[in-house]
């Protein structure tokens, strides 16, 4: 048995690495136990050797951005269909004094929008069918039928019964996010360790009190991937929404840089989609990496 | 010596297929015993229904003479695996059906459990944190939480290696005599079986065959040839039950 700890009770902070790693240090006192100690260090090292492979991820797209500079340069493109990457940032500085911002603040409106009416929707949905056998059989056949719908065989309806101001378009975004967002509830629920629910049983919980202390963290990753999935749909759709009528947005540059022969303009809204993109995504991201630090798989994965 | 565990099964069958028939089994107040029998036998089976997570059945368990209906806070089970919830530490594991509120490891039962099963220091881990013995540890304290009269333990030992398993042995048995419970264990290993029990029941197919008593004084050890002709004792009549 060992010992009383030392440390006092107050010194148990929140931060779980800090106090882990204190176990290390004071385990060794118990020598009975030590056999069975495990290395706590092990998600530090795991996170440096994270930080220090980051700058790999930069190697691809520098490498592609200067070899499509030089293959400008030397002619083995076409600039006037390719333009190097510096003519696309001149483009860009040039479409900042045209008012850039204002796209991107419109495009990013209608995502966050249709996205938040989607995801809400969407968790709500995957409540009910996850948890509610009666829910289940009630709402799932009609979702299925829907879902099977490809997503721009909407785009005609909304047209005709919004208009072509804001509302279809965040309709739109909030279909294309809503479904990842849902499926990803409803199977993390159903794929809940049956186990973890058996021990939930043994405390003789509630069906309620089952679902919000043991069903819905467990479900928790499932959710998030759906998030993310949903959040990189909500971005497609947008450009969809925006390429068929729109006179703000990125998509709007699209439209517009074709229609002029642009293709730097068309290449610098791309740009900026990936960018955007990649941003909310890495968002997620972080809050995933917050929300689910405990679990066992996501400490391995890169960010 | 009270009897605290009475219990008789007249049927429970799965579908078509039964598993228990006519077993009747009683506990002593602080008791261990271990049940051994093969795969598929019932054993398994048998502890749910005590722990009361299957309610199917034909027959009646009490304790301390009165009927247990469903699951009870004087019952505890520990499975196989810890079946530590990965979302919380150690000490909100351990301390997952208190209804109190405020931070659990500032709690000073669950604090006072954590120390006897030598996990104080990882009070604030996260089960990812943890090796194999140190999470069933963890869920040995969880099994205590609520002072059960009777620990039920189903293979508790056998996904760990066999230093830690002797270690865990040993702090069931400190922790049975200091909290005064009765430890019913399904087991597949004979020497632990042997090491640890009162008594022993072989189980053949739905029914118990034998009821051996394992009368050595504590604490055991471990290479007595005492223990080693119980365990002999114990093989013996399992191989007797598969030879028919």
């Amino acid at each position: 048995m060992p010992r009383s700890p030392s440390a006092s009770l107050t010194s148990y902070s929140d931060k779980r690495l800090v106090s882990a790693s204190a176990v290390t240090t004071s385990r060794p006192r118990t020598v009975q136990a030590a056999n069975e100690q495990v290395v706590t260090d092990q998600p530090i090292k795991r996170s440096k050797s994270r930080l220090s492979l980051g700058w790999l991820g930069w190697i691809l797209p520098i490498a592609l951005l200067g070899f499509a500079e030089v293959a400008a340069h030397v002619g083995w493109v076409q600039a006037r269909l390719l333009p190097p990457p510096s003519e696309i940032a001149q483009t860009l500085s040039v479409l900042v004094d045209q008012g850039l911002f204002g796209h991107i603040a419109a495009s990013s409106t209608r995502v966050l929008s249709g996205y938040a009416i989607g995801a809400i929707l969407a968790v709500g949905f995957g409540l009910l069918v996850g948890l509610s056998r009666h829910a289940e059989a009630f709402f799932e056949p009609t979702f299925q039928a829907l879902r099977a719908i490809p997503s721009l065989a909407w785009v005609p309806l909304l047209l005709l019964w919004f208009g072509i101001d804001e509302t279809p378009k965040i309709t739109l975004i909030a279909i294309g996010a809503f479904f990842p967002i849902y499926l990803g509830l409803v199977s993390g629920i159903r794929n809940v360790d049956r186990k973890l629910i058996e021990l939930g049983e043994m405390y003789g919980l509630s069906s309620l009190t089952l679902a919000r202390r043991i069903v819905l963290p467990a479900a928790l990753p499932s959710l998030f991937t759906g998030l993310r999935n949903g959040l990189s749909l909500a971005w497609m759709f947008l450009v969809a929404a925006e390429l068929i009528a729109a006179t703000r947005g990125i998509g709007y540059l699209l439209t517009d840089g074709r229609e002029t022969s642009r293709p730097d303009v068309v290449l610098a809204a791309i740009l900026l989609l990936a960018i955007l993109g990649k941003l909310t995504d890495s968002l997620l991201k972080w809050l995933e990496v917050r929300k689910l630090a405990w679990s066992d798989s996501l400490a391995t994965r890169s960010v | 010596m009270t009897t605290l565990l009475d219990l008789h099964i007249h049927d429970k069958h799965f579908d078509e297929r039964v598993v228990l028939q006519d077993v009747s089994l009683s506990l002593q107040a602080g008791e261990v015993v271990s049940l051994v029998g093969k795969s598929g036998c019932g054993k398994s089976t048998l502890l749910r229904l005590i722990a009361g997570l299957d309610r199917n059945f034909d027959g009646r368990i009490a304790l301390d003479g009165k009927p247990l209906q469903g699951v009870s806070q004087d019952v505890g089970l520990i499975f196989q695996e810890p079946r530590l919830l990965p979302w919380l530490t150690v000490a909100e594991n351990v301390g997952f059906n208190r209804g109190s509120k405020g931070a659990a490891n500032a709690d000073p039962h669950i604090r006072s459990l954590l120390q006897e099963v030598g996990l104080i220091d990882a009070i604030d881990a996260l089960p990812k944190h943890l090796s194999g013995g140190m999470a069933q540890r963890a869920a040995i304290a969880r099994g205590l939480y609520n002072q059960p009269r009777l620990l039920l333990l189903d293979e508790p030992f056998s996904a760990v290696d066999a230093f830690t398993r002797m270690r865990l042995q040993d702090l069931l048995l400190t922790l049975a005599t200091q909290h005064g419970f009765a430890v019913l264990l399904v087991t597949h290993d004979i020497d632990e079986a042997a090491y640890l029990s009162d008594r022993v029941l072989i189980m053949g197919q739905g029914e118990i065959i034998d009821d051996l008593p394992i009368e050595l004084a504590r604490p055991r050890n471990r290479h007595a040839d005492a223990l080693a002709q119980a365990r002999d004792r114990i093989l013996d009549v399992l191989e007797e039950i598969h030879a028919i």
